[in-house]
């Protein structure tokens, strides 16, 4: 009698030791997993700033014109740049899709951000959550309300540009989507 | 049952191990990434500071170049630049900065053009109101119209960006009934009698800094003025001690016109025409100077006569007064009836020692270096001429200083690109990262 007690214990103690074990594990897993996505997340995150930072330096580099900026819109912007350094004027363009473009991820808010050279094919940045635009005139004052640079001569007080950027993993763990956030005003030396 | 237990246990140990580890190379692959993003925007930092550094170097000295490599070490960064001639556009030659920097591995290149000698004019901060004086202004002004709010050179106000109306390092008292405005602080105050106590500034303390000769007010190396007038660039005329000042004058005046009086004779000086501008000095040594009178002499047409614009658009475009029957002639090869200019005004800088009974108007601004200004005599009916300040007016003027002589002189404001230490010493006219 005593003897089929001690197995029985036995057994109900090892099943409770392995059902932690195996719960530990998974938990273990689960973070392992948020962690790499999180990474993910960031790199992308760092590889979108370096294109955007490359890029949003050079708005008005050897434009003669006034008119450094042919879309000035709170997701969307396009300027003009000698980018190649070659004399010749360029036009560079960021935009985001809409939601349903990117139906292939589980995250329902992610987007694509666009980028086009000189009216070309665009070329997809990265998927966002977020891409915000804010625009500051000569004193450093947010331009508001943005709907104002729908008009050229408005455009031409743009000496600054803000940018936000939310990029979010493509699916979730434990029901919840890994972010990071980006941030940078750019003071633009071209501009003056 | 110990045994698979115990097998279980291990298989776990492991695996939380190796998650464990995963963990951590992740994490660090997140921290380097924060990291390589801050050595990415210190390599940019440091690039900035040294392009900075180059533009103020060539602000101080326009002709420095390094065609050659040079590395230094600034911050905890290694940059090696040039500062080079170069043709960007053709015909038009920029100074090319350029700077690599090496920043724990991290290399940042920034490209900077500028142009050498931009030169642009400016007003200098020894003028601090329509009227600035080390001296008594009371009788000075008379009673004419003194507004320091600012103007364009079509006489459009632009509020909020004017100075005093007076001001004096002595007591100030409207005895001659002058109407006086300004702007203080960002406000406008219109033209009233006494004028608002905020748009007149007396008792200003110089601290003995008062300048006390016309290079002094522009920052410039003495004879520099002088130099220029006697140039004749652009319209400079220099004259010394003159029998009668306006006989020996080509009107309308422009550039720098330099009248130097050492010779203790009090004169007159009756402006001729329309268009008169510039920067006009009339100094002595220790600003001993004397005006009488410093008048426009508008031109006087009888009935028979008409005046002309003759020459218009050359640089001998002259309005005169001929008789009515010559006009067809005149009209013949090119010249119109009517003012060359519509300008009645002077527009741009007096500077003088001293000068009394001012019949004018003045578009620009007034300094008189002379601590004696006169306080006995008393000029009246003067309430139809005006000194308006216009700092377009004074930039206008000052602008011909630094293109014929490529200083800067007291310029600290301008149109430049917020770039260099100095805060607008040298543009960059465009960049490169």
């Amino acid at each position: 009698m005593s003897y089929l007690l001690d197995v029985i214990g036995s057994f109900a103690i090892g099943a409770a030791v392995l059902l932690m074990i195996v719960r530990f594990n998974q938990s273990m897993i689960n973070s392992s997993n948020e962690s790499l996505i999180y990474n993910l997340a960031q790199f992308n995150t760092t590889q979108v700033s370096q294109i955007l930072e490359y890029d949003f330096f050079k708005i008005g580099f050897r434009v003669d014109s006034e008119d450094k900026f042919e879309i000035a819109k709170e997701s969307e912007i396009e300027f003009y740049s000698d980018y190649d350094d070659d004399g010749n004027v360029d036009t560079i363009r960021y935009y985001i899709s809409n939601a349903s473009a990117l139906s292939s991820t589980v995250n329902p808010n992610d987007k694509f951000l666009y980028r086009t050279y000189n009216g070309g094919e665009p070329d997809i940045i990265s998927p966002v959550i977020v891409f915000e635009l804010a625009y500051r005139d000569s004193v450093g004052n947010v331009i508001t309300p943005i709907a104002k640079l729908n008009s050229a001569e408005q455009r031409r007080k743009i000496s600054g540009v803000d940018i936000h950027i939310y990029i979010e993993s493509p699916f979730p763990i434990d029901g919840n989507y890994q972010g990071t956030e980006w941030k940078r005003n750019f003071v633009l030396k071209n501009i003056y | 049952m110990g045994k698979g237990l115990f097998i279980i246990i291990l298989g776990s140990v492991m695996l939380l191990a190796i998650v464990r580890t995963n963990f951590l190379r992740l994490s660090n692959r997140g921290v380097k990434n924060a990291i390589n993003y801050y050595n990415d925007n210190e390599a940019r930092n440091i690039g900035n500071a040294m392009v900075n550094m180059l533009l103020t170097r060539i602000a101080d000295s326009s002709d420095y170049r390094s065609t050659e490599s040079i590395t230094q070490n600034v911050i905890d960064g290694s940059v090696e630049y040039r500062v080079i001639d170069t043709s960007l556009v053709a015909g038009d030659t920029l100074i090319k900065i350029e700077v690599i920097v090496d920043y724990y591995g991290f290399e940042k290149k920034i490209i900077s053009y500028t142009r050498e000698g931009i030169a642009v004019g400016w007003v200098p901060p020894f003028i601090r109101g329509a009227w600035t004086a080390n001296g008594p202004l009371n009788n000075t002004i008379s009673d004419m119209i003194i507004d320091g709010r600012n103007y364009d050179m079509e006489l459009n106000l632009l509020p909020g960006t004017g100075t005093y109306g007076i001001s004096t390092s002595v007591d100030f008292e409207n005895v001659e009934n002058a109407q006086i405005g300004g702007t203080y602080d960002s406000v406008d105050y219109d033209l009233s009698i006494p004028g608002d106590g905020d748009i007149i500034e007396q008792n200003y303390d110089w601290g003995g800094n008062f300048p006390k000769t016309p290079d002094e007010i522009l920052g410039f190396p003495e004879e520099t003025l002088k130099t220029i007038a006697q140039s004749g660039a652009q319209g400079s005329q220099y004259l010394l001690n003159p029998d009668k000042i306006e006989d020996e004058l080509t009107f309308p005046l422009s550039g720098v016109t330099y009248v130097e009086l050492n010779d203790g004779k009090e004169r007159d000086f009756k402006m001729r025409g329309n268009g008169n501008g510039g920067i006009l000095v009339i100094h002595g040594p220790d600003a001993s100077s004397k005006l009488k009178g410093l008048k426009l002499d508008e031109l006087k047409v009888k009935n028979d006569e008409v005046k002309v614009c003759h020459l218009p658009g050359t640089v001998d475009e002259i309005t005169i007064v001929i008789d009515e029957s010559l006009l067809t002639e005149h009209l013949d090869h090119g010249d119109f009836e009517g003012d060359c200019s519509s300008q009645t005004w002077f527009q741009g800088l007096i500077i003088a020692d001293y000068s009394f009974h001012h019949h004018l108007d003045i578009l620009g601004a007034i300094l008189q270096l002379s601590p004696d200004l006169e306080t006995g005599d008393h000029c009246n009916g003067n309430q139809d001429h005006w000194a308006k300040y216009s700092q377009e007016a004074i930039e206008q003027a000052t602008v011909i200083t630094s293109t014929e002589s490529g200083l800067k002189g007291n310029n600290t404001h301008g149109i430049f690109n917020k770039i260099g230490f100095g805060n607008g010493r040298q543009k960059a006219m465009h960049w490169f990262e």
